[in-house]
């Protein structure tokens, strides 16, 4: 017979690796175990607050929350804090972030030494469209007209943005590509972001803006200007009279979107589960009243495919900001 | 004109010497890039530098009157309160990431009360930490400022 | 369109019990947010973005309208009272509000600024209005060149005020314009003078610089200047009175209606309140008899300041209501929270959605109602700070700073800036440089420096856009008029020394 103590040992022994075991099945079956960090790459109030509030209301009032969020906001650095912050989060499965091409962008103009290939893109959630527009009495009636005046002479008409690098100016370098116009020259201002810009338009201190679609289209709506072609692949049902560039002629889309990136060496259960989780909750109705309210369109990819996205954008960028003189020394 | 000798008068000029010519080379060594313009970039900070450094040189030369508001800042008093001030919140920012807001607040503030001459420790202990409480309730409670209170939270 | 009507339908709107609740709430945390430095009225009203999701429109937007003509009320006391200005519109009042205090007559500055601020944010309410759209019209006109004519107006007036030294007063304008290039370069996205540090490419944060070079700046100057004096150890500002006398009301009503004006105007520019008090302070200091005595404690400037801080919240809603183009921080958010109602903001805004933007106007009444008879009587409290010793106020202003730097991105980056712009506030000092030069030049530096290039790349005949602008023109005129002017008088001022000496 087995002494006392020694089956007492035996007891707390085995008591000790069956909590262990359930332990550790709890942790394989139930990513999220606490709450995850959102972190949009903004101030409060922004475009990427915006998309955080919509993320948590569409989870939150569809039931689909596991964990609640808690929101942290990384506005600095344009967007390069976001990224920094990710780089030093490395595995963590439970901080997501959210930013535009920026990631991108940053990287190659070298404000900042990590591109999207040192975090990890997670989905493609939503995008927006940039357009041409111009002042209601404006002399130009077409995009092509523009287009046209420019091939005999790039820097003849001058285009006011929010701000470079960004798809606003991309929404001008890439269709004068297309149509052989020496698009290095072309005559491009920022102003601040915003407001300011279409002011300057209103005004008549430059002749066309490339700026966002929904920023355009209330002023379009009262006649103060005329949206000359938007950057969507086919025409919006908000605008239907305005022609998108391939109704043109010219073989471009250009989407001002924005995604969800999480830490390098994301734990792949972690990936999967807000892959999956986005993929569903972009269906809902409240995501999609969301998307309505702000003008935004949907532009869900899965993380494989915005993977694939990010690396023909990263490419195209590379060229553009090449003959722009932009990129950082050695990225050429 | 006189050349100005006391340190109040060099000092300051000095380092911006030192600062136009890091600005000027800074801005020299930025991208030329296709969209940049006239004043461009580099031209418009550059210009600025060479501007910060005729200025400074000029004071150098004794070319602005002297300036009658330093007289109670004596040596002694830079060594004995400006650089232990200065430590102190140095040694706040590195703390409140460690120690959380209210120990290293409250510390701060009886650091700096023993320092401008108060020694009623108790009554340091009892400001500060009113204080730094005040503090918490207003920028953390009432503003939703994310500020970890102590190291645990 | 008979606006009557819809005025009265806008304060029956308003004045429901939830709305003067939420309006009470909403002035009460504007006025903490102004009074407190750093987190100012454009990140308070987003972080109210989640609690209005509760509410209806009308009621969310009266509240925020509380926080942002709050903001403005509250931002002169702390100017006054600790030399802690929590905006860059409220530095000028700090300039001689904290000399006023030192003096006895804090409680004085801070009901006049209240008065000012009252009167100033009532009139740019009835300007918004009557002529909201025609001055719209006008805002629009106002291309890069010629903001930049403004700008360099602006500056010019500025550095001619400097008094005790021209050369120290430009030195220190050029080191603010050096510390406004710093960041990303909006036109061509590249990263300047960051010195590889990621918070600078956003540029550095004009409250960091105000709050290091004027709060910890002072902090560090007491405790340098009293080392070595034992009875510096029991000082205190004391209290003093707070209501004005006759010749103090009187002396205010001017700058109060002056300050107004120029608010409006400089606030329908994109330029937001800072201009305007920069410009308006400096008009008073011109018009006054006793120049002399402004940054010493002079009431003038400082209720013209306030004022125009005040009267720029009306003259900047109006483009966002008549254009559906925000300018300034603030209305920018605002733009924001009308979009999440599904409002669409736009130039058709006042007309689809009346009743509610009147609800929105008459609620800007009803807060500058509230705040004035709330504020009042906090003076009488609030200047009981002043018998706190010195020797426990200013550790505290030191422990404010840091937090207030910390709360406009939650970074300890801000922090340790503002240790840093502490310590060159105090060299700059001791060495007779003014840091409201310094000020002034960061925060117009970025709109100079873009407005002058944008102007350039538009201009088809290089820099004679400046020239062939009118309103252009006119301000390049008054700028030389003003430097002709003050040769002039320089000049005889010079011979009257040599004559009397």
């Amino acid at each position: 017979m087995l002494s006392k103590t020694f089956r007492v040992a035996l007891v707390i022994l085995a008591a000790t690796a069956l909590v262990m075991i359930a332990r550790q099945g709890n942790a394989q079956q139930a990513y999220p175990t606490k709450s995850v960090q959102m972190v949009p790459a903004g101030s409060p109030g922004g475009g990427l607050d915006i998309h955080a509030r919509a993320i948590e209301q569409a989870l939150t009032v569809e039931k689909m929350l596991d964990k609640p969020f808690t929101v942290l906001h990384k506005g600095g650095g344009g967007g390069n804090l976001l990224t920094s912050y990710l780089v030093n989060q490395k595995g963590n499965g439970y901080v997501i972030g959210i930013n535009s091409n920026r990631v991108l962008l940053n990287e190659l103009m070298g404000t900042i030494e990590y591109g999207f290939m040192d975090v990890t893109p997670v989905v493609r959630l939503t995008t927006e469209y940039n357009c041409w527009a111009v002042r209601a009495d404006s002399k130009y009636k077409t995009a092509l007209d523009i287009l046209a005046d420019l091939k005999k002479d790039p820097t003849s008409v001058t285009f006011g943005v929010g701000t470079v690098p960004s798809n606003d100016q991309f929404n001008i370098l890439l269709p004068s590509k297309q149509k052989g116009v020496d698009y290095g020259k072309v005559k491009i201002v920022a102003f601040d972001a915003g407001g300011d810009a279409m002011a300057k338009l209103l005004g008549g201190h430059v002749p066309v803006l490339s700026t966002g679609f929904s920023e355009a289209i209330t002023q379009a709506e009262a006649g103060k200007v005329r949206i000359l072609s938007v950057s969507a692949p086919s025409k919006l049902d908000r605008a239907p009279n305005v022609p998108c560039w391939k109704d043109l002629g010219i073989d471009v889309a250009i989407y001002h979107w924005r995604g969800i990136y999480g830490p390098p060496d994301m734990p792949k259960e972690a990936y999967d589960y807000w892959n999956k989780k986005f993929a569903a909750m972009v269906k809902t109705k409240t995501w999609k009243e969301s998307l309505d309210k702000f003008e935004l369109f949907d532009a869900f990819l899965t993380g494989d495919e915005f993977k694939k996205e990010l690396a023909k954008d990263n490419e195209t960028y590379r060229e553009l900001l090449g003959a722009m003189g932009m990129l950082k020394k050695g990225k050429k | 004109m006189k050349h100005p000798t006391k340190l109040s008068e060099t000092l300051l000029p000095v380092i911006l010497l030192v600062v136009a010519a890091l600005v000027f080379i800074s801005a020299w060594r930025l991208p030329v890039t296709a969209t940049a313009d006239l004043v461009g970039p580099k031209m418009y900070p550059g210009a600025l530098a060479v501007l910060l450094a005729v200025l400074s040189g000029l004071l150098l030369m004794g070319a602005a009157p002297p300036h009658g508001d330093n007289e109670g800042i004596k040596l002694a008093g830079i060594v004995r309160r400006f650089v232990p001030l200065v430590l102190f919140s140095t040694l706040y920012v590195l703390a409140l990431p460690l120690l959380g807001f209210m120990i290293a607040t409250a510390a701060l503030l009886m650091a700096c009360f023993y320092l401008l001459g108060e020694r009623r420790h108790w009554l340091n202990f009892l400001i500060a930490s009113g204080c730094t409480l005040a503090t918490y309730l207003l920028f953390a409670t009432l503003l939703g400022i994310q500020l970890s209170a102590f190291p645990w939270s | 369109m008979d606006t009557i009507p819809l005025i009265m339908n806008g304060f029956s709107q308003a004045l429901t019990v939830p709305n003067i609740l939420s309006a009470l709430f909403g002035c009460f945390l504007g006025t903490v947010v102004g009074v407190l430095p750093g987190i100012g009225p454009s990140t308070t009203v987003a972080l109210m973005i989640p609690i209005s999701f509760a509410m209806n429109p009308a009621t969310a937007l009266i509240m925020m309208m509380g926080v942002y003509c709050g903001a403005m009320y509250g931002g002169a006391i702390t100017s006054i009272l600790i030399n802690v200005p929590g905006e860059a519109s409220s530095v000028m009042t700090a300039v001689d509000g904290y000399p006023l205090a030192r003096q006895g007559r804090g409680g004085v500055a801070m009901v006049l600024c209240q008065v000012g601020s009252f009167i100033g944010g009532t009139l740019s309410i009835v300007g918004l209005m009557i002529v909201a759209l025609p001055l719209a019209m006008f805002a629009l006109e106002f291309g890069p060149a010629e903001s930049f004519s403004v700008m360099f107006f602006a500056l010019i007036l500025a550095a001619t005020l400097i008094s005790e030294s021209m050369l120290r007063g430009i030195t220190a304008l050029i080191m603010g314009l050096i510390l406004a290039s710093i960041g990303t370069d909006l036109q061509t996205g590249i990263g300047r003078l960051t010195m590889g540090v990621p918070e600078l490419l956003d540029g550095i944060d004009n409250v960091v610089v105000i709050i290091g070079v004027f709060g910890v700046g002072e902090v560090l100057w007491y405790a340098v200047s009293t080392y070595g004096k034992a009875e510096a150890t029991l000082e205190r500002i004391g209290a003093g009175r707070w209501i004005p006398n006759r010749e103090e009301w009187r002396s205010g009503w001017g700058p109060i209606f002056r300050g107004s004006l120029t608010g409006f105007l400089t606030g329908l520019l994109a330029a937001g309140s800072v201009l305007g008090s920069f410009l308006s302070y400096s008009f008073e200091k011109r018009l006054s008899k006793h120049p002399e005595q402004f940054g010493k404690g002079a009431l003038e400037g400082m209720t013209a300041c306030e004022s125009a801080n005040n009267a720029s919240t009306g003259g900047a809603l109006i483009p966002l209501l008549t254009l559906g183009i925000p300018h300034s921080g603030t209305t920018a958010v605002l733009l924001t929270v009308l979009t999440m109602y599904g409002l669409k903001p736009g130039p058709q805004l006042m007309i689809d959605q009346a009743p509610l933007m009147w609800t929105v106007i008459a609620s800007l009444y009803i807060a500058n109602v509230i705040l004035i008879i709330m504020n009042l009587p906090a003076v009488g409290i609030f200047i009981r700070i002043l018998d706190i010793p010195l020797k426990f106020l200013m550790p505290i202003i030191l422990v404010f700073a840091s937090v207030g730097a910390y709360s406009i991105n939650t970074s300890l980056t801000d922090v340790v800036m503002v240790l840093l712009f502490g310590i060159l506030g105090f060299f700059m000092r001791w060495s007779g440089f003014t840091p409201v030069a310094l000020v002034l030049g960061m925060v117009l530096g970025e709109r100079l420096e873009q407005s002058l290039r944008q102007a350039l790349m538009i201009s088809s005949d290089g820099a004679l856009i400046f020239l062939t602008k009118p309103i252009s023109l006119l301000f390049l005129l008054l700028t030389a008029a003003i430097v002709v002017v003050d040769l002039v008088t320089r000049k005889k001022g010079r011979v009257a020394d040599d004559s009397e000496g």
